[in-house]
């Protein structure tokens, strides 16, 4: 662009109706008064509104929202109505067969008044849909964890071997629920199993350590009900990329019916 | 002889009771034209079978009679609101007389907001938009949820209207509580009965098809080395069909287990995608435009199923990651339910036949009056479309 041209443009922009600003967004912005009418909407929202298959002007608000957040909405109105500046609201805007997710945000259009008040709608759909997806396969995995028959954990290098995290897997084998092994001090695993064994269990486990490999051992525990148990554990170390061991993780199940 | 007869048929009693009412007391003096005759509504309420089709009849007199104190009888309508524990509000309007466009919606939307906690039998006025009309109305609560008493009218009502208004949401409202208990005590019956038909099946009739289904399948797995085509046909053909009467049963008996969670389609669809949930690593999305159109029980029982068998089918089958479910108003005038996801679709293979759960969910549909159709979506995967019209239902939006 020359820079006769370049400066033309910007004496334009200098007289730009604001307008033509809030047209130009990619957001939907509308300003509503205290009966939901709407007073003013932007080209994007005109737009939504002609997908909607709902161009009747003179609808309020409401009727373009997703039923199930109709309480929200109005609980989010009766705090405008306060006088109060709420938090940004999530609403579903139903358009056709699809679904927008929208960011709602709203503040009064002037300062003196609580209305009308001017609300502007963020489209955030993609980013729901990869929470979506993210929270989806977070609780696949945690299902998948809890549900195995076998308790899975991450420990300290120990001798109490102080469990991080242990699985619901560990009420059936040890009969103590994850929450009362994990960073207990009253209780810990390594009191759980068999006196006769500890010892073996610890010097094993270190042996494989310091080799930087693998380990697989067997010994006994006492299960919460007094019986002993025969329990069977694969597991490995944790390192640094020095080298230091943090710690050790793996699986442990029994071969009997408990 | 009367007494008996009542005592050996409980069901519907009190709707002959009611009837019997009516008829031993029509030769009895007529009342002034102005005054309704609610003494009897209570009971007359009480006994009704069908609510959405009875309840708008028996209002109708009494907005005849309302209407005669009022200069302009063309501008009235009469409706009551039902919610029972937790549930959206249920609306009955009487039918014909005059239109008054956007009343429903209006009427639904105040239901849910501001007449939602007004004090019990106080009168309340909110002017309706675009009509030189008022929304009066009086809640009044049952023992199982409660209800309002709506009367569309002129903005200022002459004060023997008013004073006619609370006795007769009073009387709505008792009438109503018993209707509500009664029609409960049958559910609570019916759900029994069907508990322990299935706990039946699958103590017998189960066990004995699945022992029949191994061995069938044993047998056309040995014919098939045998180099015996008649044979052969036949062990196919008997392992097949075992395989489907052992899946049918199963799903009968998850059909006579199944109860509407929160006992509404939409409570229900929702716990059951939450369960799917915990299933899979799918996103499952919920997408329920309607939560007021609300069909019957066994209809809602049967959508659920075909739900369930859907859902069961992408988490198995499709390779998908995402399905919606989707409910939607279909042309005002019914319910459409569609089930989509983004998986690779139906195989020739699945829809020849091999999977009895497609035949199922054709027959449920086919149950209920709804027209079921499965194919492709066309951004690719699996798109259920399942059309109910809205005589089915209960309440219409």
């Amino acid at each position: 662009m020359s820079i006769l041209g370049f400066k033309r443009r910007r004496s334009r922009s200098a007289q730009t109706d604001p307008v033509d600003v809030l047209d130009s967004l990619d957001e939907a912005v509308v300003v509503i008064d205290e009966q939901e009418r709407i007073l003013y909407r932007n080209r994007r929202w005109e737009s939504l509104e002609q997908a909607t298959g709902q161009p009747d002007h003179a609808l309020p608000l409401h009727r373009f929202m997703h039923p199930l957040d109709q309480a929200p909405w109005r609980e989010f109105l009766g705090q405008l109505n306060q006088g109060q500046r709420p938090d940004p609201l999530w609403v579903r805007l139903p358009v056709g067969e699809a679904l927008y997710w929208c960011e709602l945000r709203a503040q009064p259009l002037y300062k003196d008044a609580d209305w009308p008040i001017s609300l502007s709608f963020c489209d955030i759909t993609p980013q729901v849909r990869r929470d979506q997806q993210r929270d989806a396969s977070h609780r696949s995995l945690n299902q998948l964890v809890s549900n195995l028959p076998v308790m899975l954990y991450r420990a300290r290098n120990n001798r109490n071997w102080s469990m991080e995290y242990v699985s619901e897997g560990c009420l059936s084998l040890t009969g103590y629920s994850a929450d009362a092994l994990v960073n207990q001090p009253r209780l810990s695993y390594g009191a759980l199993i068999h006196p006769e064994d500890a010892g073996p269990v610890w010097e094993e486990v270190q042996q494989a350590l310091h080799d930087n490999r693998p380990f697989e051992l067997y010994y006994r525990i006492h299960h919460a009900n007094g019986a002993i148990v025969q329990v069977r554990e694969k597991g490995q170390g944790l390192y640094a990329e020095s080298g230091a061991v943090l710690g050790v993780e793996g699986v442990i199940f029994t071969l009997e019916s408990i | 002889m009367e007494r008996t007869a009542l005592q050996t048929h409980s069901h519907g009693w009190l709707h002959r009771l009611t009837r019997a009412s009516r008829f031993s007391r029509a030769p009895a003096t007529p009342r002034s034209h102005d005054v309704p005759n609610i003494d009897e509504l209570a009971l007359e309420i009480a006994g009704c079978v069908q609510l959405d089709r009875e309840l708008p009849a028996l209002l109708k007199p009494l907005e005849h009679s309302l209407g005669c104190h009022l200069a302009d009888k063309s501008n009235l309508k009469l409706g009551v609101a039902v919610s029972r524990q937790g549930d959206g509000a249920t609306l009955f309007m009487t039918e014909g007389g005059p239109s008054m466009p956007g009343l429903e919606t209006f009427v639904r939307y105040q239901l849910n907001g501001a007449l939602s906690d007004i004090p019990p039998m106080k009168l309340f006025s909110i002017p309706l938009p675009g009509h030189q009309l008022s929304c009066h109305c009086i809640r009044f609560e049952m023992e199982t949820g409660c209800g309002w008493l709506l009367l569309a009218a002129p903005l200022a009502l002459p004060e023997s209207v008013e004073r006619l208004l609370a006795p007769l949401a009073h009387a709505t409202g008792r009438g109503l509580s018993i209707h509500c208990l009664h029609q409960k005590r049958i559910d609570d019956a019916v759900h029994q009965e069907r508990r322990a038909h299935a706990a039946e099946l699958h103590d017998s009739l189960a066990q004995i098809l699945g022992y029949l289904r191994l061995g069938t399948s044993r047998l056309d797995a040995r014919c098939s080395r045998c180099n015996q085509p008649d044979l052969q046909a036949i062990a196919t053909d008997l392992s097949h069909q075992t395989r489907h009467a052992y899946r049918m049963l199963r799903d009968l008996i998850s059909s006579s287990r199944l109860t509407l969670e929160g006992g509404s389609l939409h409570t229900a669809l929702a716990a059951a995608v939450e369960e799917f949930e915990q299933r899979s690593a799918l996103v499952f999305e919920l997408d329920d435009r309607c939560p007021q159109l609300e069909p019957e029980e066994n209809i809602a029982i049967q959508i659920l199923m075909i739900v369930r068998e859907a859902l069961s089918n992408v988490v198995r089958h499709a390779h998908a990651q995402h399905v919606r479910i989707q409910l939607m108003p279909l042309n005002s005038a019914g319910l459409q339910l569609r089930i989509e996801d983004d998986g690779c679709g139906l195989s020739a293979e699945r829809k020849r036949g091999d999977s009895f759960g497609l035949g199922i969910m054709q027959e449920r549909a086919e149950k209920i009056g709804a027209r079921l159709e499965i194919g492709p979506r066309p951004e690719g995967g699996t798109r259920l479309d399942l059309r109910l019209l809205l005589r089915d239902l209960r309440a219409g939006d």
